[in-house]
């Protein structure tokens, strides 16, 4: 049944006679609920080969798939290749057939005729749940044979008030003699259907010709712009809305994938798309182009109903490759900063509408890598930052009385040591440490995962007194020897159990350094840690606790790994351009030469917030009108809370007390 | 062990760390190889993470994904975190040094609106860490880096407890991750 993917149903006949049917064959009982009767947009969807309805595009039907529909979409493709390559007209039915013909007959089309019954719905008949379909075949069959049990009817189909029914030629007079029969009180009208006969040829051909005509070869470019008024197209007639828009363009993506038969062909046949003036509201219409062309590097959808960024956000994962994109003439483009989310979405996008928005060394860095990035600290900060100015001297100092204020009797805390650092093993021996790691990779034993679970005041405390005298640097004064990111989490156990849903709390994650000391408080290591903490309400109201707590001991790194190294050095004197430059497209991220910034600054990379993205852009303009390196541009923003104009005030109010070294 | 807990179900603290360390074992073991391999599909990574918050049901909400940041930048979907695996972070190859994991909450659901049956562990969310060494991109352009990441598991709502053990989908899945370099 592989319309019931389109809803219609179709009936494969049985020479089984069915007993419940008082010798009527079992046929299908599912009606096809839509009055669609379409011929021609059946036809597309068998062009096709997918299924377009529910916008759920390709999900459900495999492509390429073999199915028992009238056009196989492989051998369509290989036949229009085949001609392709002979340079000839093509004309399906002269098609070569491959070898691996199936017994199933190749096309229908050519071996039966397709007759359309009308009229039966008006019987008493079609009143019953299965329309009466079953028993308007039985009297069908056996009215043209004047036979009880011989069958005429090689298949049927019922499409709103048509059935039609397929047989073999040698057979369709007898059927055809039953038109004004009367079936059940309604009068039936029979008649042979030429149309359904030529409608999926014709348009394989029709949309195969448009496609060769609108190729051009020396700009590998289809131009499929303006298709609604394209003879070939409107001469079948259609584009009557939207969901026969989608349809076509699957047809036409699968006329593709058989005039350039794989990714190579079609990699080097077509670098370029347009779908210009084609009236489309989003790019599901046209969805499928994108598993066609996947490697596309221009595609033109101006003058179009984009209206916001919505209407393009399926394509966001899509033609990783793209290189320009024209997008004139959709209201997208009056979404404010919408060419920053669409630069994320296209790592290679060089140009958006004719303007630059990556030079060449900006796409090579943002293909490279992702970015190490400044700390994300969402959720409340002031609670994260107080907490681990706290709790760390107090760790070093006097733990017993750590554990006392900040755990409670529900509070879990681990530790493992990963011994190893880039390949290399420390020779710092972990002994001291090595008794408590539950390090899941080795203790593997429940017994030995539960040791080291310590949980409630006093394990933990016991835990503690064994670990080795440690001292952090301090969080506040040597900030940079830190990285401290947090976030809200939900759905934390309530310790009062009042909440159903649980209590929110917060995740800190701090990456640093210690030094440990030995029997004779000689300094024996420096280590680095991480160490992740979950924060979240005590039983006493207003108290916040450490619910679970994970410590990662590992060999000294040091903190080039995590750093965004932002490093302006470079002296000059001040040449003071007071004017406020707008943000434009163009010098968005045109770096001058003499002011150093971070590789991504500015740029927008796929991970990188909006906000700070804006932020840095802005700081950009700062630098450039100002002169101010990075630092004192980004300090004069904060200063003024990220207001150019304002800043650009504060920066003239106080420039003469700057240090030369806050120029480039 | 001497503190004694109050267990909001049927689950004993013995079984929850049992629970949650055979949880750990398998999704340390099989996230790290799919990202170790160079033919994962988008798809087969964000089978690694919880569905998109589904906002409209609030109990359901605690069992879907939050965020992602990989070394500060952040991504919202688990999709869009598995194309720049793909575009920025393929070939790689993953070692993992040490893990340890923490049964976080016992019981996400008490409402039971959304799991039924807690015994399972299908109620229960996992606060684990991992440490090890990464390469990204060839192996002789690349040098290996240590990470650092924090990630709480929840229990994949698709995932058939009641059955026999399923290797054909993950059991338990992303809701947030940090991951750094360090």
């Amino acid at each position: 049944m592989a319309r019931g993917a389109h809803g219609a149903s179709k009936s494969h006949h049985s020479r089984q006679p069915n007993p419940h049917r008082g010798g009527i064959h079992k046929r299908s009982p599912a009606p096809r609920t839509e009055k669609d009767g379409d011929l021609i947009m059946d036809g597309i969807e068998e062009v096709a080969g997918r299924s377009t309805r529910g916008g759920r595009h390709g999900k459900h039907t495999p492509r390429g798939a073999a199915r028992n529909s009238n056009i196989n979409p492989q051998n369509l493709a290989k036949a229009i290749a085949r001609n392709l390559d002979n340079t000839k007209t093509v004309n399906m039915r002269d098609a070569p057939r491959g070898p691996q013909r199936n017994t199933q007959p190749q096309n229908r089309f050519d071996k039966y005729d397709q007759i359309v019954v009308r009229g039966w719905k008006d019987s008493e008949a079609a009143k019953s749940a299965d329309q009466g379909i079953p028993q308007l075949i039985a009297f069908i069959d056996r009215k043209a044979s004047k036979e009880t049990n011989l069958k005429l009817i090689q298949e049927s189909q019922v499409r709103g008030d048509n059935l039609f029914i397929y047989t073999k030629e040698e057979d369709r007079e007898k059927i055809l003699r039953l038109n004004n029969y009367q079936f059940a009180r309604a009068i039936l009208s029979v008649e042979l259907k030429r149309e359904a006969k030529v409608s999926a040829i014709d348009i394989k051909s029709a949309l195969k010709s448009m496609v060769l005509r609108r190729y051009n070869e020396t700009e590998k470019l289809l131009d499929l712009s303006n298709l609604a008024s394209d003879p070939d197209l409107e001469r079948l007639g259609m584009f009557a809305n939207q969901e026969r828009t989608s349809k076509i363009n699957a047809a036409i993506a699968t006329v593709c994938e058989g005039i350039w038969p794989n990714n190579f062909r079609r990699n080097q046949a077509i670098q370029s798309l347009s779908f210009a003036n084609s009236n489309l509201t989003s790019v599901t219409q046209i969805s499928y182009f994108s598993q066609t062309f996947p490697k596309i590097r221009n595609l033109d959808l101006s003058n179009n109903n984009l209206d916001d960024l919505k209407a393009l956000e399926p394509w966001s994962r899509k033609f990783r490759q793209l290189d320009q994109l024209i997008l004139k003439g959709n209201k997208i483009e009056t979404v404010p900063d919408f060419h920053l989310e669409i630069m994320k979405w296209f790592p290679k996008l060089r140009t958006l509408d004719a303007v630059q928005l990556r030079t060449d060394d900006q796409i090579v860095q943002t293909m490279n890598k992702i970015p190490v990035s400044p700390p994300i600290q969402d959720g409340d900060i002031d609670i994260a930052q107080s907490f681990i100015t706290q709790f760390l001297p107090a760790f070093d100092q006097n733990r017993p009385a750590a554990v006392a204020t900040f755990y409670t009797n529900t509070s879990v805390f681990s530790l493992n040591v990963k011994s190893r650092s880039s390949g290399n093993y420390d020779k710092k021996s972990w002994d001291k440490w090595l008794g408590m790691s539950r390090n899941l990779k080795k203790i593997t034993s429940p017994h030995g995962q539960n040791q080291r679970y310590y949980t409630g005041l006093q394990d933990i405390e016991k835990c503690f007194s064994d670990m080795p005298t440690i001292q952090h640097p301090s969080f506040t004064e040597e900030r940079e020897k830190w990285l401290m990111e947090c976030k809200t989490v939900e759905g934390l156990p309530d310790p009062t159990g009042q909440a159903p849903y649980g209590v929110n709390g917060l995740v800190i994650d701090i990456h640093g350094e210690f030094q440990e000391f030995g029997s004779n408080n000689q300094v024996i290591a420096t280590r680095s840690f991480d160490r992740k903490f979950i924060l979240g309400p005590g039983e006493e109201p207003g108290s916040i606790k450490i619910i679970r707590e994970m410590l990662t001991l590992r060999p000294y790194s040091g903190t080039s790994r995590f750093r965004p190294t932002i490093s302006p050095q470079v002296h000059s004197e001040p040449d003071i351009n007071t004017s406020i430059p707008e943000i434009t497209l163009n010098n968005g991220i045109d770096v001058p030469a003499g002011l150093v910034v971070p590789a991504g600054f500015a740029s927008p990379i796929t991970g990188k917030p909006t906000e700070q993205l804006q932020r840095e852009l802005i700081t950009l303009e700062l630098c450039k009108a100002t002169r101010m390196t990075l630092e004192y541009a980004f300090q004069c923003l904060q200063e003024t809370q990220w207001n150019l104009e304002n800043a650009g005030i504060a920066f003239q109010t106080n420039k003469d007390k700057l240090p030369p070294n806050a120029f480039w | 062990m001497a503190a004694v807990l109050q267990l909001p179900n049927e689950l004993s603290q013995v079984d929850q760390i049992r629970m949650s360390c055979n949880a750990a074992d398998r999704f340390v073991q099989r996230y790290y190889e799919a990202l170790s391999s160079p033919s994962s599909s988008v798809e087969k990574l964000t089978s690694f993470y919880a569905p998109l918050d589904d906002n409209t049901n609030i109990a359901k909400s605690f069992f879907g994904f939050k965020n992602i940041w990989y070394n500060g930048n952040e991504f919202s979907s688990p999709a869009e975190f598995a194309t720049a695996v793909k575009d920025y972070l393929t070939p790689a190859r993953y070692e993992i040094d040490s893990y340890d994991c923490q049964p976080l909450n016992p019981d996400l659901n008490p409402t039971r609106d959304v799991v039924s049956d807690p015994s399972k562990g299908g109620a229960m969310s996992l606060l684990l860490s991992v440490s090890g060494e990464c390469r990204i991109g060839p192996m002789k352009e690349s040098e290996p880096m240590d990470f650092s990441e924090t990630i709480i598991l929840v229990p994949n709502l698709n995932h058939d407890r009641s059955g026999p053990t399923s290797h054909s989908s993950n059991e338990w899945v992303i809701s947030s991750q940090i991951f750094r370099n360090v």
